[in-house]
C-alpha cells in the first residue's frame, strides 16, 4: 500500500504537525510506502535549528531526522510554497525534493490513501 | 479524486485544495462550514469545476438563495454515488 | 519507589538509571547482561536523537547500524527481550511506550 501524507501545519500549531508525522512513522513502521508532501505553512516544519523547548514542546524537527531510520525515502516539499516564504530549497533541515502543485497532483494519484495534517 | 471541505473561508486548506484540484476529473465536496465558501459573491470555486454541497447543511443555514449557480445540492444517497465514483479522496 | 503507567513504564523519564533499569528488568523477570544494557544505552541514544521510542523496524535498524547485523535482526533482539523487543526495551530503558507500536 502507498500512503501519501500532506503536512500543512506549521510546527507548534497545536499538534498537527506532530501528529501528521506520527501517523507517517506508524504507516512506514507497518511496512508500507510513505510518501510526504510538505506544503503551505507546513514547509516552515522543515527549517532547521528548531528550539522546541522555548516552547516546552516536542520538538518534530529532530523526528524528520528519523524518517531515514523508518525508511521514508519519499519526501517533497511545494515549491511555491517555499518560494512564497522565502525560503530556499538548500535550506532545508532534510533532504527533500522540490516538486510543483502539477507533479504532486500527479504522484497522489498513484496513493491507495491520501492523509491531510 | 474527490477533495472533501468542511472549513469556512478563508482557510489555507482551500487555496491548497485549488492548487491540487484537476477540473476535468476531480470533485470537491463542501461540507459543515464548508459550505460557505459556495456563496455566489465569493466567486470562489472556478465554473466548470465539479462542486457539491449537503442540502442538509444548505437548509439548516438558509443560504439556498446565495450559492453560486454552478454548485450542485446533493442529498445522502448522492454523496454515497460521489464516494463510488471516485476511488480517492481528501479530506482538507 | 519508581512511579510507573499501568503498563509499567516510567512516568518521569529523568527518573532512570542503572538501577532503576535492574529494578524494571526483574518486574519483567529479566536479568540483565552486558547484551542488554548496549541495546538499552542505544536505544535512549536514539531517544535523545530523534525524540521518540522506535518501532520494531527501525529499532531493528538502529541497532544493526551501530552494533552489526548479527544483532541487528528481530531474533537477537527476541531473545533478549521476549515477546515485544521494541516495548520491552523502550520500558527497560526509561522511554515512553514506542507510539507507532501495536
Amino acid at each position: 500500500m502507498h500512503f501519501a501524507f500532506l503536512l500543512r501545519h506549521p510546527p507548534y500549531s497545536k499538534q498537527h504537525a506532530r501528529e501528521g508525522l506520527e501517523a507517517a512513522l506508524a504507516a512506514a513502521a507497518f511496512g508500507q510506502e510513505v510518501s510526504l508532501y510538505f506544503m503551505g505553512d507546513g514547509v516552515l516544519q522543515l527549517l532547521p535549528d528548531q528550539k522546541a523547548t522555548q516552547l516546552a514542546a516536542k520538538d518534530t524537527s529532530r523526528m524528520l531526522q528519523a524518517l531515514d531510520m523508518y525508511d521514508i525515502e519519499n519526501v517533497y516539499v511545494d515549491r511555491t510554497s517555499l518560494q512564497a516564504r522565502g525560503i530556499a530549497e538548500d535550506a532545508l533541515a532534510i533532504k527533500c525534493t522540490a516538486v510543483d502543485s502539477r507533479q504532486i497532483r500527479q504522484q497522489l494519484a498513484t496513493a491507495q490513501q491520501v492523509f491531510c495534517f | 479524486m474527490l477533495h472533501i471541505i468542511n472549513k469556512a473561508t478563508p482557510d489555507a486548506s482551500l487555496e491548497q485544495c485549488l492548487a491540487l484540484i484537476d477540473p476535468q476529473q476531480d470533485a470537491v465536496l463542501l461540507v459543515a462550514d464548508g459550505v460557505l465558501s459556495a456563496l455566489a459573491s465569493y466567486a470562489y470555486w472556478p465554473r466548470g469545476l465539479a462542486v457539491f454541497v449537503l442540502s442538509r447543511d444548505i437548509e439548516a443555514r438558509a443560504i439556498n438563495a446565495y450559492l453560486a449557480p454552478h454548485i450542485q445540492i446533493i442529498d445522502d444517497a448522492g454523496f454515497v454515488a460521489l464516494t463510488e465514483q471516485h476511488t480517492q479522496s481528501i479530506s482538507w | 519507589m519508581l512511579a510507573t503507567d499501568p503498563e509499567g513504564y516510567l512516568i518521569n523519564l529523568d527518573d532512570w538509571s542503572t538501577e532503576a533499569a535492574n529494578t524494571l528488568a526483574q518486574s519483567a523477570g529479566i536479568e540483565l547482561t552486558e547484551a542488554h544494557w548496549e541495546v538499552l544505552f542505544l536505544l535512549r541514544e536514539f531517544y535523545t536523537e530523534y525524540g521518540i521510542s522506535p518501532a520494531t523496524r527501525p529499532f531493528v535498524k538502529a541497532v544493526a547500524l551501530k552494533l552489526g547485523k548479527e544483532k541487528g535482526n528481530s531474533v537477537y533482539l527476541m531473545t533478549l527481550f521476549p515477546e515485544s523487543p521494541a516495548k520491552l526495551a523502550a520500558k527497560l530503558a526509561g522511554l515512553p511506550k514506542p507510539t507507532n507500536c501495536m
